[in-house]
């Protein structure tokens, strides 16, 4: 939908100018973790909406891709430029792991098997000592390097750009099209010659290695890396933000990630009040909004006579 | 077997049998469609005809038999294995994508042609440009030829039966089948629209597809599109030959067309 | 071969619980299909309510244990008649949302309501260990061990002996059929969750009052009663018994022989084992694939 890609382009631009219009480092903290998020959680949602199974152990590719990049900075001196583009990769090859051996579950059993492999992930890394140094974590990730949050804006938007540059290639592709139609009907997809493992696994591993890019900036940003990062509580924020965005589009997540960005700092002293609303605001858009403020607003202009597509793989590209 | 007309037989089932546990719902079936036939497979409720249609087109495995395809044996082969050798199959009352337009069912429908690299996905060229503008295209013209242009931009889940019907087929049409299999396609029709829905099928034949193989239980549909019919019951070989012989077959009509108009 | 034995020993009373929480969701994952991911909660619930009515009400062991069957079965029949049936026969996804939902909420209102630290629920008897041999074991835990037992005896009695078993039973293979039948099914839904709920709500205050009970145990026990349920099968009850003694001693093996640290991790690659090799677990009543 060129109208999702204008908005997403607009968002871009504005958030490129921030750091020209704002000092205050506490906004542009802000900002920074919202973009982050909105490529987390636009991550989750290729998996989500494109695969159509639901993964419990997104945390998995965040953490192995934060792992990564701390490894590679503390123990070789890597620098963000490299360390980064590595974290993406070696998120993917588990993606491409854990998805040989999970994509071929469905159901309740892909949800619980993803979310063991991250379960999984999280005791290893809180006890293999040696490498990880347990639950004291890696610290001092990024030493001597960039220090500055315009710095970190510019590069967390790049990577924002180059997240939703390559899931709007996907989406709008016959690749793209092949996932929608396994989503929606998985016996049609295949009489028309769509391999749902394999449309699966692409989706799943481009949605390990953006996430696991994330995790890599994650390292630098925060320059401590526990593992805290594969904790099940970092997944249901994913999943919020998914969610309440709506899954299966594109700004969806975006909207998602600034609402709970914005949620998370706002009710930050009172954790378990604010945790406890996120819950019962899971459970009422669950309910009362199943596909998420976007799902919410696109039935609306259905419903005045705008009819646009639901699924936005399909529409008229002009690029 | 038959006398086919002449050369190898486009599809070519043999001796295709299917045991769930206790139950055998399929023994024994074997029969062929050749190049340019429109063969049709009757028989009463149960009789195991979807079944065989899912152990044709891979959905099951059969316990014994084998099955060729252009003369591979595609016996275990996976759906969409068999898909992209040309082998287009429908499937009763859940062929479509419903939360999409007739449009995008259609498009969706041409993945086979637009299949590419993931590099090109990402990063889409000339080529890849052009085969999504053909893909397009073709789709158009697909959704006019089944006569579904009115609808073009409706969610498939607000069509008509008939509509749903035709729709079934141009997503079929779609992936450009070289032997097309219609499981119940004319369910729902009234016998109008079941007349229609035939002509529309036999104009198919020799030009967007080679041959068309269909389950129904609407007779006249049958007759008057099928040049042969293949006939089971309880999961066995009935009867196999012209309308006209199926017709006046008195085991045929006893175990199936026993009380219907002959 | 002592050593062994005592850890054998500690699995299978460990084993007995993880046994108990699991057969609550063997109930509502294998049966039901509902992916409750506050499972833990409700076994959390059971501890926490424990502590409340032995502390506060001043009730005894035993009673309390009947009052919070009560409680927290009630509790767990209106969320099922209120929450789950809205999203019953939609997919697993808005059940297993509603559930991380669920279960979100109530740990945190638990964490405002108590914080976060441990408490103890009263004992039922005097502490003291028993000799059985090479093997120590608590007088608590044995007693704990022995009341987990009879209630898994008890709720076979209630699915296999009562009306309201058959009613589940038939509900389960066939929702339209025992509908037709003039089985309530809505009902029966309910009262097979609030019976799973229920019978984690105890296991929880029985593992409550051998160590304690905390805010934030849910979770992992979540998971590994669905480790439970997957290895033993999906709606088999001699599977999670099975599995749970399986994960009990397994566990308790590897801490004892290998490393403390890591024992969760058993479960898991257990259960990611299980489902490439096996995906049906090792008892389920259903040759069903995943």
């Amino acid at each position: 939908m060129t109208l999702e890609r204008n908005i997403l382009l607009g968002l871009g631009v504005l958030a490129a100018l921030l750091p020209f219009a704002i000092t205050d480092q506490y906004i542009l903290h802000l900002a920074i973790m919202a973009i982050f998020y909105a490529i987390l959680a636009n991550s989750l949602n290729l998996v989500v909406g494109y695969v159509g199974e639901f993964s419990l152990g997104h945390t998995a590719f965040l953490g192995t891709g934060a792992y990564t990049a701390a490894l590679l900075s503390v123990n070789a001196g890597w620098p963000m430029w490299a360390a980064i583009p590595a974290a993406g990769v070696v998120a993917a090859l588990f993606g491409l792991a854990i998805g040989a051996i999970t994509l071929r579950l469905q159901g309740p059993y892909f949800v619980i098997v993803t979310l063991s492999f991250a379960e999984v992930l999280r005791i290893v890394a809180n006890n293999w000592i040696a490498v990880t140094n347990g639950p004291m974590g890696l610290a001092g990730v990024g030493q001597g390097g960039i220090a500055d949050k315009s710095a970190f804006l510019a590069i967390v938007l790049g990577l924002a750009a180059l997240t939703f540059y390559l899931s709007y290639r996907f989406v709008y592709s016959n690749a793209g099209r092949a996932a929608v139609a396994v989503r929606e009907n998985r016996y049609v997809a295949q009489s028309i010659g769509v391999n749902p493992f394999g449309t699966a696994m692409q989706a799943f591993v481009l949605g390990a290695f953006l996430a696991g890019l994330a995790g890599g900036f994650y390292a630098f940003y925060i320059s401590f890396v526990g593992p805290e990062v594969f904790r099940f509580a970092f997944m249901a924020t994913i999943i919020i933000m998914v969610l309440m965005g709506g899954k299966g589009t594109l700004l969806g997540p975006v909207v998602g990630a600034v609402i709970v960005t914005l949620l998370e700092e706002y009710l930050r002293e009172l954790q378990e009040l604010r945790l406890s609303l996120f819950g019962l605001i899971v459970m009422a858009i669950v309910l009362f909004l199943p596909n998420g403020l976007m799902g919410f607003i696109a039935r609306r202009r259905e419903q005045r006579g705008d009819t646009p597509s639901l699924s936005p793989a399909i529409e008229e590209r002009t690029v | 077997m038959t006398a086919l007309r002449n050369s190898e037989p486009l599809l070519r089932a043999e001796n295709l049998t299917m045991r769930f546990g206790g139950i055998t719902a399929v023994k024994q079936v074997g029969f062929a469609v050749g190049p340019g036939e429109i063969v049709g497979l009757i028989g009463p409720n149960g009789a195991g005809k979807t079944t065989c249609f899912n152990m044709l087109t891979g959905f099951y495995t059969p316990t014994e038999g084998r099955v060729f395809f252009r003369g591979t044996d595609i016996t275990s082969h996976k759906p969409h294995a068999i898909a992209r050798l040309g082998l287009i199959r429908s499937f009763q009352k859940t062929n479509v994508m419903k939360r999409l337009t007739v449009f995008e069912n259609v498009l969706t429908g041409h993945y086979m042609e637009g299949r590419q690299s993931l590099l090109a996905t990402f990063f889409p060229g000339e080529t890849v440009r052009r085969a999504e503008r053909e893909a397009r295209e073709s789709a158009a013209a697909i959704v006019e030829t089944m006569g579904l242009s009115r609808r073009m931009n409706a969610p498939a889940h607000l069509l008509s039966c008939g509509e749903l019907r035709l729709l079934e087929v141009a997503v079929a049409l779609a992936a450009k089948p070289t032997l097309l299999m219609l499981d119940e396609p004319a369910a729902g029709l009234n016998s109008h629209e079941a007349m229609q829905f035939g002509e529309t099928l036999k104009t198919l034949v020799g030009k967007a597809v080679q041959s068309l193989l269909i389950v129904e239980h609407n007779m006249e549909l049958v007759m008057g599109v099928c040049e042969r019919i293949v006939v089971l019951n309880f999961g066995q070989m009935l009867a196999e030959g012209e309308p006209r012989a199926i017709l006046d077959n008195p085991m045929v009509a006893e175990a199936y067309l026993g009380k219907a108009a002959a | 071969m002592d050593l062994f034995l005592q850890f054998l020993t500690n699995g299978l009373v460990v084993g007995v619980f993880y046994a108990l929480s699991a057969l609550g969701l063997t109930l509502i994952f294998g049966l039901m299909r509902v992916v409750n991911f506050a499972h833990g909660e409700f076994y959390m619930l059971g501890g926490v309510v424990g502590w409340f009515v032995t502390t506060y009400l001043g009730l005894d062991f035993f009673s309390g244990l009947v009052l919070v069957a009560l409680a927290i079965g009630s509790f767990g029949w209106l969320v099922d008649r209120f929450l789950i049936e809205r999203v019953r026969g939609q997919g697993e996804e808005p059940g297993i949302l509603l559930t991380i939902g669920l279960s979100i909420f109530l740990v945190n209102i638990t964490l405002l309501a108590i914080g976060p630290a441990p408490l103890k629920v009263a004992r039922a008897i005097t502490e003291g260990p028993i000799f059985l041999g090479p093997v120590t074991i608590t007088k608590m835990r044995l007693l704990a061990m022995v009341i987990g037992i009879a209630l898994i005896v008890g709720a076979h009695a209630i699915i296999h002996r009562t009306r309201l078993g058959s009613a589940m039973r038939a509900t389960f293979q066939d929702p339209m059929a025992a509908s037709l039948a003039g089985i309530r099914t809505k009902q029966v839904y309910a009262a097979t969750f609030a019976l799973g709920c229920t019978l984690s709500a105890l296991s929880g205050m029985l593992l409550a009052s051998i160590y304690s009970a905390q805010a934030s145990v849910g979770g992992l026990v979540s998971l590994k009663s669905f480790v439970v349920v997957i290895l033993g099968g999906m709606g088999s009850f001699p599977g999670a018994i099975a599995g749970g003694l399986l994960l009990g001693v397994a566990e308790a093996l590897w801490g004892g022989y290998v490393a403390t640290g890591m024992v969760d991790i058993i479960g898991f690659l257990l259960v990611i084992l299980i489902l490439v090799l096996r995906p049906q677990g090792l008892f389920s009543i259903r040759a069903e694939r995943a």
